[in-house]
């Protein structure tokens, strides 16, 4: 009931027209190869800075949530995935696109989206609350086990390779130490720089990283826009009841995969979506159409994918732990709001966090809405040639790194952060472990500093404490599963020497 | 691009990098009076520079077997003008503001990025901070960077 209550709350005008925002804000860069989730929501943390916190996380969620599905758009049409998450689309959308099916792929990826996204919020509104009870029993040692398993997660991720994972986290971690010490309130690593006496702030951190980099990285493609072909844009967006009785269980089944990939942190939508296509491709009568324009691999692949979006926020809310790169954003837009994830979020900011539920809900139906009827206008959006668009993008990060604490620092330190994150994307390093540690990085050397005094400075009290133990396990697995392989080999080659 | 930019392994650079800041912060986190605020820096530190030398000689020995990571770096001439054009505009927005140096900036920049249509550029550089004034100064009241005209 409680929840009916805030839905009525939130919806008054204000947030209605944010969560429009949002949504085409989050369509429109999902459609957008090389921009995506990350880049809207470091774009927009700006400008909700200034609006009412629970009206800035719902523009946020509506960004993450359509810009989402926005890729699947270009996915199906273009074979060119707007977002990574969207990379099984092309599978089996592309290929309906050829066929002159075009626009009842943008159907079907439209309706199994809206089904996985649903059920992916409605999980997230019924598991995150309890959950978030578990928190409370957390201490100081467990919370620095917690930051330190959702760092070592994103690293585990890393695409290209664990060392260099854990590099571009140790940078973002070195970087998280610079300002006020959190315990003792001296200044540590400002350089002499005013701006920066109690620390980086977040906001040109992260829009430096995430978009100004981004900005560099489309000037050196040598493509000005993509163009859909008008022939692929035929028949009709709406499913006839039987289309939809036909895909009801493989939505509901791919959902709900969707959901649990979500909540496990950093497993991500590749996972969802490469887990539902194969479990659809085992059970369908015609497995050998798969890849070949088969409706139930293309509406697979968008439920569970949506699906993700509401899971992966439930370790966010409710212990800290984001399960991806744009949820560690996601975290971010929290913090600047002054909300800690945990208990306390549920409790005395419920206000806050049901109305973001609700929003994220309300954003599904935007999903409904731009897809069946936004579809002719797709072909336009992504003509949006180059030579506009960054520029455009450019002058608005500048704008809202000065916006966040009304600095004109702010603006370089977007630009050195740009560079940094234009070569650690050339270099190959990912910049998710750099942001995860750089957001976290702080609060787990103050928890750890708690702890540590607490147990005044005897490190076999973790053994007392069953919690501990099962966190510390879990970041050790972590942290070893990845290169499990290489550890095997490694002995292999050492037995062959020393018994050769 | 010559041959020898083709073949350099940006990986050395990255470790330099990591190199040079661990060192700097480990140098300034041994000068901190206080022991409880120097720990973590140190160890983050000590660890990022084993990690670096790790990532060092694994490299060189990716390198002679062959097996090293290949990278694109090409447009970053490109990316570095427009870099170029973006600290300007900066510089620009921070001595004279936003609303005078934005439309010099984004015609500046499109007409770089290859845009020939003079009407657009003169619509695109009117009409953005024309939007920025109307979400930002009117609705949000937010402050933009004045400069010394605005003051």
């Amino acid at each position: 009931m409680d929840f009916l209550n805030f839905m009525v709350e939130v919806f008054n005008f204000t947030n209605i027209l944010w969560l429009i925002i949002g949504a085409t804000v989050g369509v429109i860069l999902g459609a957008i190869p090389g921009l995506s989730a990350s880049t809207g929501i470091a774009i927009f943390l700006p400008i909700t800075f200034n609006l009412e916190p629970v009206t800035g996380l719902i523009t946020l969620g509506a960004i993450y949530v359509t810009a989402s599905y926005g890729g699947n758009i270009t996915a199906v049409l273009v074979n060119t995935p707007g977002t990574s998450d969207s990379l099984f689309m092309v599978f089996d959308g592309y290929p309906m696109t050829l066929r002159g099916e075009g626009l009842r792929a943008i159907g079907i990826t439209t309706w199994s989206a809206f089904i996985g996204g649903i059920i992916g919020s409605l999980a997230l509104l019924f598991i995150a609350p309890p959950l978030s009870r578990i928190a409370v029993k957390f201490g100081p040692w467990e919370l620095f086990l917690t930051t330190m398993m959702g760092i070592v997660i994103i690293v585990g991720l890393s695409k290209d390779g664990m060392l260099k994972g854990l590099l571009s986290a140790s940078f973002g971690f070195l970087c998280s130490l610079i300002g006020v010490d959190g315990i003792t309130g001296s200044t540590r690593f400002s350089f002499g720089i005013d701006a920066i006496y109690d620390g980086l702030p977040l906001l040109p951190v992260v829009l430096g990283m995430f978009a100004v980099s981004q900005v560099f990285e489309l000037v050196t493609e040598k493509r000005d826009m993509i163009v859909i072909d008008k022939n692929a844009m035929r028949g009709s967006v709406f499913l006839s009841l039987k289309d939809h009785a036909s895909m009801l269980i493989n939505n509901l089944r791919s959902a709900i995969i969707g959901t649990i990939v979500g909540i496990i942190p950093a497993a991500g939508t590749t996972v969802a979506a490469g887990i539902s296509y194969e479990i659809a491709k085992r059970t369908d009568p015609h497995p050998e159409t798969f890849g070949k324009g088969n409706e139930q691999g293309l509406a697979c692949v968008s439920a569970a994918n949506n699906a993700v979006v509401g899971g992966s926020l439930v370790p966010l809310l409710t212990l800290g732990i984001p399960g991806n790169g744009t949820s560690a954003l996601f975290l971010g837009g929290l913090i600047i709001h002054g909300l800690f994830p945990g208990t306390e979020l549920f409790t005395r900011d419920a206000s806050i966090v049901y109305g973001l539920f609700a929003g994220l809900i309300a954003a599904q139906f935007f999903i409904l809405l731009f897809g069946l009827f936004g579809a002719p206008l797709y072909s336009r959006v992504t003509r949006i040639p180059k030579s506009i668009l960054v520029p455009i993008i450019a002058s608005f990060c500048v704008l809202g790194a000065y916006s966040g604490r009304f600095l004109c620092f702010d603006m370089y330190l977007i630009l050195f952060f740009g560079v940094v994150g234009y070569y650690m994307v050339k270099a190959k390093f990912s910049m998710a472990p750099f942001v995860l540690a750089f957001v976290l990085g702080r609060n787990s050397e103050i928890q750890f500093r708690r702890a540590i005094m607490l147990m005044q400075y005897n490190f076999t009290g973790i053994f007392f404490r069953p919690l501990s133990l099962v966190l510390l396990f879990i970041v050790i697995i972590l942290l070893v599963s990845p290169i499990w392989g290489d550890i095997k080999s490694l002995a292999k080659k050492m037995q062959c020497i020393l018994f050769r | 691009m010559s041959k020898a930019n083709k073949d350099f392994n940006y990986n050395y650079l990255s470790v330099l990098f990591i190199y040079l800041i661990s060192i700097i912060f480990l140098i300034s986190a041994f000068q901190l009076k206080d022991v409880g605020s120097r720990v973590v820096p140190i160890a983050i530190s000590i660890f990022s520079i084993i990690l670096a030398t790790i990532f060092f000689l694994k490299t060189r020995m990716d390198q002679r077997r062959r097996t090293e990571e290949k990278f694109d770096f090409s447009g970053t001439k490109t990316a570095v003008k427009m870099g170029i054009v973006m600290l300007l505009y900066v510089l620009f927005t921070e001595g004279v503001g936003f609303y005078i140096a934005t439309p010099i900036f984004l015609a500046i920049s499109m007409i770089m990025l290859g845009q020939k249509n003079k009407k657009t550029v003169f619509l695109i550089s009117i009409l953005i901070p024309l939007v920025v004034w109307v979400f930002f100064d009117y609705m949000l009241n937010l402050r933009v960077p004045e400069g010394i005209f605005f003051k």
